[in-house]
């Protein structure tokens, strides 16, 4: 009865959760790519109304400086994903490689690094960066530097217990039993057997550090402005909540999308 | 073993019993029949995807909810005369058949016992579910039931946690458990297979004591031919979800019928009769077929020596009688056995 | 210590131990030590295949690890070809891979998920310096998978795709790929179904056969065991109880242990007429193991002196040795 299913080939394709979250990122990159020619104002100019409400040239109103929102969300989307996009890849950079030593030598080195690592995660993720960001300023390097920072210690523990888990397989120590040395077992079996790992946590941490970016700015210390970002735009949209309250909900809104999207790829279950 | 018990008692009669998959329509199961009489024993053969564990748990009622749809019927007379149909049994009567006339030991004990009660607990805790017996008493039939299971210190088992217990003895205990409501009928699956053989000798012997001293009928699931010559009276052979040979053990045995229950016992070694003795296996070739895209006709033709193009490929065979008291699922059994 | 005049020896064991400490507490102490192997000695010749039989416990895996250097022993002399296998260096060890192999007993662990069959077979190939993707590689698959009765296009399956049987094929293979001198084959058919484990033994026997290779059989199957092997080891609580040509240990066993581990093997064709010998007791613990004699707790011949001295293995026939000291049995 073995061999019957070939749900390997369907991958997590299959999976409704996985195309949902696919499509919605789908469309939020779509939508940030081409804001260029979708957009029908400068997002940073500012207009003679401010505050109006939604009507037929402003879809969604303006900003406290007479800015168009819908243009404003558009443009905000670039800086919130390459954020999202280069931290993942930073903290997987990192994590990574730490995590495959670690699980795969063991001993000493593994037990140090696990405690470097644990102390790290211990510390919450938001007052970390905060914290760093505060002292090295805010720009769109310094933030993927410092949520990247922030994020790798995940990445290397989950990692490491993969490594470890597949180090104790029959078939790693068939390799050995061939005189595979530890960089080939790395390369060849650990490696593969953790990318499914390796990208689901990828996705996760983009969304995280949508999300933590967000914050980030919302508690002043993101990208400075006249540059849109929609973790600015909910922070000033607050003080007028009364007067336009899409100015707060239309970037909000997106970053749900967005998290949730990367989410949803990143707790798809083969 | 049971000659001497001139009447025959009917226990359990399955009849045209199939079952199907929900998940992915996989026919387990096809019209499969045979009964159990009161204090026999049954080895229920084959290889994996045969359908044979399925069939023990068919008859438990652990099938049913929701993963396999059955049809056909399965037939038991209780303790108290009534007969009962246990196919679409309401699950709480399901549940006091299961407690009061059949029992079921699986392969690997440690995961029907629970790891934070003590051994005691959990038996005793059977036995009050079972029995209508004062508390005081509830422990002495424990360690009875430890005792009758030849666990050599049945005090200090009583106390122990599963996982201070080896396989051998956890498998003892789960034995005792399955006892402690005296069941008519108890069905066994691979209940050694983990085992160490010198330990499954031990469990073996023990079980046929106990077997014979209660006149409980067992049905034996198991791969091991050896085994069920062993302990059976009679013998079913199932193939690919159907029953293909079925009769008295020792006519199954040394005269097989059918070409798959032939091939099974060439394609074991004989103990003594190795390379050095002149010994020869006789693989069956091919493998076991996908019960999602069966063969047409007989089910073993594709592997079978004794196959006829237009016949075999064709025709599902019935279970037809043979003689010896024996039935068989092929065409050819009057052509072939010499 | 059992030294034998005909043939040279591939492999030659004295003495073999292997202890495993088990650590406690903060520090990581030596609490105690599973007596795993001891003092094993024995010889496997050129083109011998030497079964390991023992229950759980037994040592018999533990010994195939450390004959391929995949564990280290505790003390003893393992020489492969006349050479002392601990003293090789990086480079002599990678020669040693070549020339000795292993097939494990369970065909679904035992091949990486995510490499295909044509990966899993040129890997030790690879590491022997056959460059990936070079027609004499994809050569040496075709050969393999021929010589293993699988269909070429199996090359591009995953092991998902593929039974129990296939699956051990493809292991087979594998530690074909390199030409071995040697192999370990742990339980190789255990896991199968008994139509397939006739396939697997069937083909085995012709393989051995055909290229003169030398094998550790390792099993807890007598009867598997004494169809493959020339001569046969029989291990308790990793000591040797017996050890000597295959039809002789299993027809005339000389060592109380053997005895009663045949006569528990359930036999479908020898139905009726069998007297069993069913041993009392569980194994003992491989951490305190018994004195004198590890088997004197389960035997029924035990003497009080058996509780006294470690039994030498001694020759009772030519070629056939015991560890026990009753010589008016068997």
């Amino acid at each position: 009865m073995r061999g019957v299913g070939k749900s390997w080939r369907r991958g997590p394709l299959g999976s409704p959760r996985f195309l949902v979250g696919l499509g919605m990122i789908g469309a939020v990159c779509l939508l940030s790519a081409l804001a260029d020619s979708l957009a029908r104002f400068d997002p940073t100019r500012s207009g003679v109304f401010p505050l109006s409400p939604p009507d037929a040239t402003h879809w969604l109103g303006t900003d406290e400086l007479g800015r168009d929102i819908v243009s404003r969300v558009l443009y905000g989307g670039r800086p919130s994903l390459l954020i999202g996009i280069g931290a993942a890849a930073l903290s997987t950079l990192i994590g990574v490689p730490i995590g495959l030593v670690a699980g795969y030598v063991g001993g000493r080195l593994d037990r140090l690094t696990m405690q470097l690592v644990n102390l790290l995660i211990s510390v919450p993720g938001l007052i970390l960066a905060l914290i760093i960001t505060a002292m090295i300023g805010p720009s769109l390097t310094n933030l993927v530097l410092v949520l990247g920072f922030v994020t790798w210690p995940r990445v290397a523990r989950l990692v490491r217990g993969q490594a470890l888990a597949i180090r104790e397989t029959v078939f790693v120590e068939a390799a050995r039993a061939a005189g595979g040395g530890a960089a080939w077992i790395v390369r060849m079996h650990i490696l593969p057997n953790t990318l499914a790992i390796i990208a689901t946590q990828f996705s996760l941490t983009v969304a995280y550090s949508i999300f933590t970016s967000a914050s980030l700015s919302f508690l002043g210390v993101g990208i400075p402005p006249p540059t849109p970002d929609w973790g600015g735009m909910v922070r000033s949209g607050l003080n007028y909540l009364a007067l336009n309250p899409t100015m707060a909900l239309a970037p909000s809104v997106a970053v749900a999308i967005t998290v949730l999207g990367f989410f949803f790829l990143g707790s798809t279950r083969k | 073993m049971n000659a001497d018990i001139a009447v025959q008692e009917k226990l359990l009669e399955v009849d045209g019993l199939s079952a199907t998959f929900r998940s992915n329509s996989v026919r387990a199961l096809r019209d499969v029949s045979f009964r159990i009489d009161a204090g026999e024993v049954v080895a229920l053969v084959g290889e994996s995807g045969s359908g044979k564990s399925t069939t023990g748990l068919a008859i438990m009622g652990l099938l049913e909810r929701g993963e396999a749809s059955l049809s056909g019927s399965i037939r038991l007379v209780r303790k108290s005369g009534e007969r009962a149909e246990l196919v679409g049994l309401a699950e709480n009567r399901m549940r006091s058949v299961r407690g009061n006339d059949v029992a079921m030991i699986f392969q690997e004990p440690m995961s029907s016992l629970d790891p934070i009660y003590s051994v005691g607990d959990q038996i005793a805790e059977a036995i009050a579910a079972h029995q209508d017996l004062p508390r005081a008493r509830v422990e002495d039939e424990a360690l009875r039931l430890l005792t009758i299971m030849a666990i050599p210190d049945p005090a200090k088992c009583f106390v122990s946690y599963p996982h201070q217990l080896s396989g051998g003895m956890r498998q003892r205990v789960m034995i005792a458990m399955a006892l402690s409501c005296r069941p008519r009928l108890l069905v066994a699956d691979e209940p050694t297979t983990a085992l160490d053989v010198t330990i499954q000798a031990q469990i073996i012997d023990q079980l046929g004591i106990l077997q014979r001293d209660a006149g409980m009928a067992v049905l034996f699931v198991t791969h091991d031919l050896g085994l069920a010559a062993d302990l059976a009276d009679r013998v079913l052979v199932m193939y690919a979800g159907q029953i293909v040979e079925a009769g008295p053990a020792d006519q199954v045995f040394s005269r097989p019928t059918m070409p798959y229950t032939a091939g099974l016992m060439r394609s074991r070694p004989r103990i003594g009769a190795g390379r050095a003795a002149g010994g020869q296996i006789q693989p069956i070739p091919g493998g076991v077929p996908d019960l999602a895209r069966l063969p047409t006709g007989c089910t073993f033709h594709p592997r079978c020596a004794h196959a006829v193009t237009g016949r075999c490929d064709v025709t599902l065979p019935a279970l037809e009688p043979a003689d010896g008291g024996r039935a068989v699922r092929c065409l050819r059994w009057r052509e072939i056995t010499p | 210590m059992i030294a034998d005049a005909s043939g040279a020896s591939l492999v030659d064991v004295k003495g073999l131990t292997k202890r495993f400490d088990i650590r406690k507490g903060a520090f990581a102490r030596v609490a105690a030590q599973v007596h795993a192997v001891e003092n094993v000695s024995f010889q496997i010749k050129e083109g011998e295949v030497l079964g390991l039989a023992g229950e759980s416990g037994s040592g018999k895996t533990t010994i195939g690890r450390m004959l391929l250097r995949l564990i280290e022993a505790s003390s003893g002399s393992i020489r492969f070809m006349g050479e002392e296998i601990a003293g090789f260096d990086r480079a002599r060890l990678l020669a040693f891979r070549g020339q000795a192999q292993i097939v494990f007993q369970d065909p679904f662990a035992s091949l990486d998920p995510t490499m295909t069959v044509g990966e899993a077979i040129a890997e030790p190939l690879r590491i022997q310096g056959m460059k990936a993707g070079s027609p004499e590689l994809r050569q040496r698959i075709a050969e393999l998978l021929e010589a293993v009765a699988l269909q070429p296009d199996f090359t591009l399956r995953r092991p998902e795709e593929l039974s129990g049987g296939q699956r051990q094929r493809v292991v087979i293979a594998r530690a074909l790929s390199v030409n071995p001198k040697f192999i370990v084959a742990d339980e190789p058919v255990s896991s199968l179904d008994v139509s397939i484990q006739a396939q697997i033994i069937g083909l085995l026997e012709r393989l051995q056969r055909r290229s003169g290779l030398t094998m550790l059989f390792i099993s807890h199957d007598l009867a598997v065991m004494e169809y493959m092997s020339d001569r046969i080891a029989v291990l308790y609580l990793g000591r040797l109880m017996e050890i000597g040509p295959a039809h002789d240990v299993i027809a005339a066993p000389k060592h109380p242990y053997t005895e009663a581990l045949i006569s528990a093997i359930p036999d479908a064709a020898q139905r009726t007429g069998r007297k069993r010998v069913i041993l009392t007791g569980e194994i003992p613990s491989a951490i305190a193991p018994p004195a004198g004699c590890v088997f004197h707790t389960r035997c029924r011949y035990a003497l009080a002196a058996c509780t006294q001295g470690v039994p030498e293995l001694r020759e009772t026939r030519p070629g056939h040795y015991k560890a026990c000291i009753r010589d008016d049995l068997l």
